[in-house]
């Protein structure tokens, strides 16, 4: 359980309290933080100011804003499905947007959730403990060899 | 014209046969005297005959005499010879006389006379030698010279009679081949003639009954003709007249014949009219005066002599009547098609030129309609125009059934217009197309206030779509500061607890609390925004399972109270939007009797709704007008938590379905809402 916590966030305060969230949680992963799409989309693939990174090494989930500068959250989520390297590894929509055609545009992109960011803290933090859980513990994912 | 031409015919064959009945007459005259003269021929011949042998009896006795004197020589016997010569002479000259007619007895007569005149001068000698006293020898030489000349006379008297004979056998043969011939001709003409008349006769008898019957025939029809019939002679008096003419003009038939035709048959020109025998009025005997229709036919004979003349006519009051309601009749048509709102125009179906307009169409094209009649669509449109509704016409025809054509342009006198048109074949009674008659309601105001309101919905989907993004950024930009603010209000509750006193503590959490109201809020206000908008899916919903669900949540919350929901409650619905109704109205009544030791809520049907009600608070209905607006509160925030925005969510889901809310409340005692999901259908 040592893999990646790619969260891709430009609100630093939700960066933040996201952080706060997974230690809370005793989720004790290494988080790889992005802060908009371009910046993940250059990590994930190593190129712009990752470039010669390792993209053997994937992370273990994605938790990825949809309304970012520069490059949307739908628009990393369609290249992370489009690329070999990136297209099994689970990306967890989480938003403060309740917006419909987001929710369904993202599954269709091949989202594997669709979680929004609840104001209150508490429900939060329990919203990220169960991210946590269910993905980085309970589910088995599928890698390619 | 039979008739006429066999009585022609029966005349002709009458006058032949006079014509032969007086050649024959005229032959028989002349052979009858022919046949006498033939008989008075042979009477004739006979007469010679006889005297031709009385000569040669004669002569006989003077030989007789002379021997007789040779014998005796007694004188007396002289006397007799005397008496014989004088009956010789006096024949002689008869027979003469009888023959004088005839050449050949004349010729032989000759001879005869010389041979009588020798044989009588012989006789004589002889006697005068006796006197003288000849000697016997003498005597006998006389004798034989005497027997020899009577020979001679005997053999030219033998010719003689023998050529009276001939004679008399050649006129008794011509006698009788004239008989013949004349029996003959007789025969033959009289029978001839006889024929020709029989003929004549029956030819005649039979036009006579003819005329009787045509005239007993004329008479019938005369009367049974319908229409008033006179008959004028050439002086212009009334000859004849019929039944009908009798009763329309009042005149008794015996009364009428015989007088002037203008005192019975009087006219006047009163009534209007412009056809032939139109518009005429005939004042009866009594004064009464009818409209009627005449018309006069010269009569002339076979001859071609004019007979006088005839007049037909007849009553023509019911047929004025008839077209007097025809003529209304088609001035009300008339006066409907001209006043129908919209153009109405007939085209025939052949060259499609005008035929009809109405003041409609008149007022719409801004042409007169005399300008228009017997033109087509490419002498007053737009050439491509024309082609356009030429060819719609030819398709209307060719498929015999009415075409709407929901817009076209038309260029006019005053600007295009848009027309919605129909167009009518309309056929004969065979099925073959005769008009086109196209009906037009002009549309350029609707169509101008339909691109308009297009107009206006695009502005509006373009401001809902400007909504929708605005609702988006409050969604998102909003509630990630205010996570923050309770997320780090929380941080610090968590982090810096011993460092904060129980008033610090208190602040953080308050902080906290209005960060999460007003999350709430935003999310209330977006909802109630979506549901404007968002798309509704009417199915069957059970209601008592679905208040269920919401209560089974409530119930947790609000211990305390009890809830009672009626079974089977179905509606039809959107299942989201009644979702929220529900959700709402159960929230509501839970929380406003969350105080009470009690509380109760129900769920049921009352008064054709449903209803929500509850023992609470209740509140004063009259105070309550805007019970449905966005942000009314009836209680203070402190006492009853909530946006203030439900009740205008519940309001306004509700009348996407067309349905109905309103509410019953007393303060203290509780409140009812009650609502429908569908438009009340009486």
């Amino acid at each position: 359980m040592n893999g990646i916590i790619l969260l891709v966030e430009d609100n630093e305060d939700d960066e933040i309290l996201t952080r706060r969230a997974f230690q809370k949680n005793n989720v004790k992963n290494e988080i790889v933080v992005a802060h908009d799409g371009r910046e993940a989309l250059d990590w994930l693939f190593g190129e712009g100011e990752h470039a010669g990174r390792d993209t053997t090494v994937q992370p273990e989930i994605v938790l990825l804003d949809v309304n970012m500068p520069r490059v949307g959250g739908l628009e990393v989520l369609e290249r992370i499905r489009a690329d070999d390297r990136t297209s099994l590894v689970p990306v967890v929509m989480l938003t403060s947007s309740k917006q419909e055609e987001d929710l369904v545009r993202s599954y269709e992109l091949g989202a594997n959730s669709y979680v929004r960011k609840p104001v209150e803290f508490d429900a939060f933090v329990d919203a990220v403990r169960t991210l946590g859980i269910y993905w980085l513990m309970i589910n088995e994912r599928a890698r390619r060899k | 014209m039979r008739t006429t031409s066999e009585a022609r015919g029966a005349r002709v064959a009458a006058a032949i046969a006079l014509l032969l009945l007086v050649i024959l007459g005229v032959f028989v005259e002349r052979t009858t005297v022919d046949l006498r003269s033939a008989i008075e021929d042979v009477q004739h011949t006979h007469e010679v005959i006889s005297r031709l042998y009385r000569l040669d009896d004669a002569l006989g006795d003077a030989e007789n005499a002379r021997r007789a004197h040779a014998l005796t020589a007694d004188a007396a016997f002289v006397t007799d010879y005397e008496g014989a010569r004088g009956q010789v002479q006096a024949l002689r000259s008869e027979i003469r006389e009888l023959t004088r007619d005839n050449v050949g007895q004349q010729v032989r007569m000759n001879e005869l006379d010389a041979a009588i005149d020798r044989r009588m001068s012989a006789l004589e000698s002889a006697i005068a030698a006796q006197r003288g006293g000849a000697d016997s020898e003498h005597a006998a030489a006389a004798t034989r010279t005497g027997q020899a000349l009577g020979l001679r006379v005997r053999g030219v008297l033998d010719a003689m009679v023998a050529q009276e004979h001939r004679l008399l056998d050649r006129r008794r043969n011509a006698t009788e081949i004239a008989v013949h011939w004349q029996r003959r001709a007789q025969m033959v003409g009289a029978a001839t003639a006889l024929i020709l008349l029989a003929w004549a006769i029956s030819r005649m008898r039979r036009e006579s009954t003819t005329r009787a019957r045509s005239e007993a025939a004329l008479a019938t029809t005369l009367h049974s003709i319908a229409e008033g019939v006179i008959a004028i002679d050439t002086e212009g008096r009334i000859t004849r007249m019929n039944a009908v003419a009798e009763k329309l003009t009042g005149w008794k038939r015996d009364d009428a014949v015989g007088k002037p035709a203008d005192d019975v048959f009087r006219l006047e020109r009163e009534r209007e009219g412009d056809g032939e025998g139109e518009g005429k009025v005939l004042v009866a005997k009594g004064g009464t005066k009818l409209p009627i229709a005449d018309a006069e036919a010269p009569i002339t004979a076979l001859d071609g002599t004019p007979g006088g003349s005839v007049v037909v006519f007849r009553d023509v009051s019911a047929e004025l009547a008839v077209e007097a309601e025809r003529r209304r009749l088609t001035a009300f048509l008339d006066s409907i098609v001209e006043n129908i709102p919209h153009m109405v125009f007939v085209k025939e179906a052949t060259h499609l030129r005008f035929e009809l307009l109405n003041r409609a169409g008149e007022e719409l094209l801004g042409l007169p309609r005399a300008e228009l009649m017997g033109k087509s669509d490419a002498d007053f449109f737009p050439e491509e125009q024309a082609k356009a509704f030429v060819q719609a016409d030819r398709d209307v025809l060719a498929r015999g059934a009415v075409t709407d054509i929901p817009e076209e342009p038309l260029d006019t006198k005053r600007g295009r217009v848009w027309l919605h048109t129909k167009k009518v074949p309309v056929t004969d009674q065979a099925g073959r197309p005769r008009y086109l008659l196209g009906i037009s309601e002009d549309i350029t105001q609707r169509k101008k206030a339909h691109e308009e309101l297009a107009a206006a919905r695009d502005a509006l989907a373009a401001s809902n779509e400007e909504l929708e993004s605005f609702s988006y950024s409050v969604a998102h930009d909003l509630r990630a500061p205010l996570r923050a603010i309770d997320g780090f209000s929380q941080a610090l509750l968590d982090d810096y607890r011993e460092e904060l006193d129980a008033n610090g503590q208190d602040f953080l959490r308050r902080i906290s609390g209005a960060a999460r109201r007003m999350g709430e809020l935003i999310d209330a206000l977006l909802q109630l925004a979506r549901l404007s908008r968002a798309e509704t899916a009417i199915q069957r919903i059970d209601l008592s399972e679905l208040a269920r669900g919401i209560a089974s949540d409530l119930a947790v919350r609000y211990p305390s109270t009890e809830i009672a929901i009626a079974p089977a409650l179905e509606a039809r619905g959107d299942v989201g939007l009644v979702r929220v109704v529900v959700q709402n109205l159960l929230d509501n009544a839970f929380k406003f009797s969350s105080k009470r030791e009690a509380g109760r809520v129900e769920f049921g049907v009352a008064k054709g709704a449903f209803f929500v009600r509850d023992n609470g608070a209740g509140f004063d209905v009259a105070t309550a007008k805007n019970l449905f607006g966005a942000f009314q509160r009836f209680h203070k925030a402190s006492e009853f938590g909530g946006t203030g925005i439900g009740l205008a969510t519940v309001q306004r889901a509700i009348r996407r379905h067309g349905g109905k809310i309103w509410a019953e409340s007393t303060p203290d005692k509780g409140t009812s809402f009650f609502f429908t999901l569908a438009p009340e259908t009486r």
